[in-house]
């Protein structure tokens, strides 16, 4: 549908438009039939006053008919023709002519084959040319004498015809289907306004919801759309909007707190680099100098390029450009590696490490991705556990569904803080001070998780922390 | 000069004092809010260089704890918070200057030393005693228009001493301001370098360091 006031005008003036040519035609119909009934009744007429004056006795049939009542059939024979003559003729049942009108002259009417007492009427040119309509009818004499008695004679059959023009009734049925088609245009034009300011006026809230949305600019996107009061039909629409604004303020203000918080992480690396830089080329003749200061920018450059490279990561996850597999994972020996990687940095914190997680411990997921995660869970486990602390990793898989939990002494973590513990950069110490945490491992671990069908939550309870990575499937 | 810098990021926070070191400035260092102000409160620095998140003490507690302080050190809030609201708010929390990471160490240099001379009420980056000119931009000092050799140090106490010029200036003064609190000089070590300082002179300007016995020393110019 390219318009909807043209499919509204079009529909509804087709549809008019064919109900006025039926309705028009129906009345052009009905009028003219009743107009020929009309000429009907009138031809009967006729039929009625012309066998009245037939008599019969026992010698003859006689027919007495007055010229000067009657002039339309001729007058006084050889007299001057009407200018709409009517024509008639009677004739016995064996066809022997009775009477015929003067104004045929002599000529024949047409008579049809059968006639019977009722009346049959049908449509032919007149012999004067003119278009004319005929009526047969078989009557019996009416006038008898005697009209009593045995002497009285039967009734003779007679086949009266009779004719008239129809250019009075042609002229009127010409008339009436003017007047109809006049009518049905009339009203066509009077439906097609009212149907186009109908259409116009029902299309205005559309169009201001259109204004309004035209006017909604995306660095200050409204709370509601407010475009007034809403007919039913576009009020689920603006419903569907707001809602839309809402996640697209939703979707921008973590687009920009994310674009924030990436240019904050990185304000101070690169101060560090710049200032590390600076003052070693302020004392250029030092070697040692220089060297310390190259080491410091390389640890600083590849903790930069570590976050920059979670970030692509996040944002390939987010485009859906990562790709995913699913296969069957020994999760028990992804484990167990990074519990032995971690180990040295569990022994220097004094943490101990316990697991019921076995190798041959297996799940359906993409082994990247369950690496990724895994290993951001244990680092954090044992990084933010409590200095002589216990981490324990535990793992479970009941009807076909698996959960992982891997728990630490919680620290300060507070209940409220585990909304924001998967938000990019978010950690506990404002200050962002321990440099070797990007603040993106979870981030990017929860997005894996919920891109590939997991779960991943985290609880507290009793000062103990919990992440707990799950799949139902 | 004494300056003291409380920065988390151990990486800057070393850079920065090994850069200022070698400006001569006694520079004295704090990862934490906390031991940021107790540094403060218990030493008389000259500039604060203060980051604003930190652990422990976030730099807007350190302003508030340094306060009520008579003889509280100009403050430079090194930052990454960038927006104008931060700035203000740093700024009424009783911060001098403001200065957004990154920067470059050059301007950070030139705000350290514009604090040191505004905290001595010295407007002119060109300080005359005499005829003996310090300029405190250039780091360099001539007399007599010779340009005198001096190291870091020697350049920072006649620095000091040329801000201070006319009053008379305690020994412990010049320790707490040349020396950072974890290289205290030896006991002569002051002397001994006012002693470099006057040879340097040479004998025309000998007695432009006097000696106020048992107080101190006052730079001053002999004929005025």
């Amino acid at each position: 549908m390219k318009s909807i006031r043209f499919f509204l005008l079009s529909r509804l003036l087709g549809g008019a438009t064919l109900v006025l040519a039926a309705a028009g035609a129906a009345v052009y119909v009905a009028v003219a039939r009743s107009l020929q009934a009309g000429l009907d009744r009138d031809l009967a007429a006729r039929v009625e006053s012309l066998a009245s004056v037939v008599f019969q006795t026992r010698e003859q049939v006689d027919f007495e008919f007055s010229d000067q009542l009657m002039p339309e059939y001729g007058g006084e024979e050889g007299g001057p023709a009407t200018p709409h003559p009517a024509y008639f003729e009677i004739k016995f049942a064996d066809g022997t002519l009775l009477e015929r009108s003067n104004s045929l002259a002599g000529a024949d009417l047409i008579t049809p084959d059968e006639v019977t007492a009722t009346p049959s009427y049908w449509t032919a040119p007149l012999p004067d040319g003119r278009d004319g309509r005929y009526v047969a009818q078989r009557i019996e004499v009416h006038h008898v004498f005697p009209e009593e008695g045995p002497d009285r004679p039967a009734a003779a059959r007679l086949v009266l015809v009779v004719a008239q023009g129809r250019e009075e009734l042609v002229a009127l049925e010409r008339m009436l289907l003017a007047q109809c088609i006049g009518a049905c245009i009339l009203l066509a034009g009077l439906i097609a306004a009212l149907s186009w300011l109908a259409v116009e006026r029902g299309l205005e809230p559309a169009r201001r919801l259109a204004a309004r949305l035209d006017a909604i600019r995306v660095d200050d996107l409204p709370a509601r759309l407010e475009a007034g009061e809403l007919p039913a039909e576009l009020a689920p629409v603006a419903d569907k909007i707001d809602a839309l604004i809402g996640r697209v303020q939703t979707a921008l203000t973590r687009e920009r707190r994310t674009t924030a918080d990436i240019a904050h992480e990185l304000r101070t690396p690169v101060s560090e680099l710049l200032t590390v830089s600076e003052v070693a080329l302020r004392d250029g003749n030092d070697p040692q100098a220089g060297r310390v200061a190259l080491a410091k920018v390389r640890d600083v450059a590849w903790r930069m390029g570590r976050s920059l490279s979670t970030l692509l990561k996040l944002a390939r996850l987010e485009m859906g450009a990562e790709r995913i597999d699913r296969e069957s994972v020994d999760i028990g020996g992804i484990v167990r590696e990074f519990l032995r990687s971690l180990s040295a940095a569990a022994r220097e914190r004094g943490i101990k490490v316990e697991s019921d997680v076995g190798l041959g411990d297996r799940v359906a997921g993409d082994p990247e991705v369950l690496r990724i995660v895994v290993s951001n869970l244990l680092s954090n486990a044992i990084h933010y556990s409590a200095r002589d602390g216990v981490v324990r990793c535990s793992f479970e898989s009941p009807n076909g569904s698996w959960r992982l939990v891997i728990e630490n002494e919680a620290g300060d973590l507070e209940p409220e803080d585990l909304r924001s513990l998967s938000a990019p950069f978010w950690r506990k110490d404002r200050a962002r001070t321990d440099s070797d945490r990007s603040g993106l491992g979870l981030a990017l671990s929860r997005a894996l998780a919920e891109k590939t069908g997991m779960e991943l939550a985290f609880e507290l309870e009793n000062r103990v922390f919990r992440a707990v990575l799950s799949s139902s499937n | 000069m004494r300056v003291l810098i409380v920065e988390d990021s151990e990486t800057l926070r070393e850079s920065l004092r090994t850069g200022l070191a070698r400006e001569g400035f006694a520079v004295d260092v704090a990862g934490d809010g906390r031991a940021g102000l107790s540094y403060a409160r218990n030493n008389p620095y000259d500039v604060l260089v203060l980051d604003l998140m930190l652990p422990l003490l976030d730099g807007m507690g350190v302003l508030a704890g340094l306060r009520e302080r008579q003889d509280r050190p100009h403050v430079l809030v090194l930052t990454a918070r960038d927006r104008i609201e931060d700035r203000v708010q740093g700024l009424d929390a009783g911060a001098d200057d403001y200065l957004v990471k990154p920067f470059a160490f050059e301007e950070f240099l030139a705000r350290v030393r514009a604090l040191v001379r505004r905290r001595y009420e010295e407007r002119s980056s060109v300080v005359t005693v005499g005829e003996l000119v310090v300029d405190v931009v250039a780091r360099r000092a001539s007399f007599r228009g010779n340009a005198l050799e001096l190291t870091a140090r020697e350049y920072a106490l006649l620095e000091y001493l040329a801000l201070r010029r006319g009053h008379t200036v305690l020994r412990e003064e010049i320790e707490d301001h040349i020396y950072g609190v974890n290289k205290l000089p030896s006991s002569n070590a002051v002397d001994s370098a006012i002693c470099i300082l006057r040879a340097k002179f040479g004998p025309e300007g000998r007695d432009l360091v006097r000696t106020k016995r048992g107080q101190g020393y006052v730079l001053e110019d002999p004929a005025a």
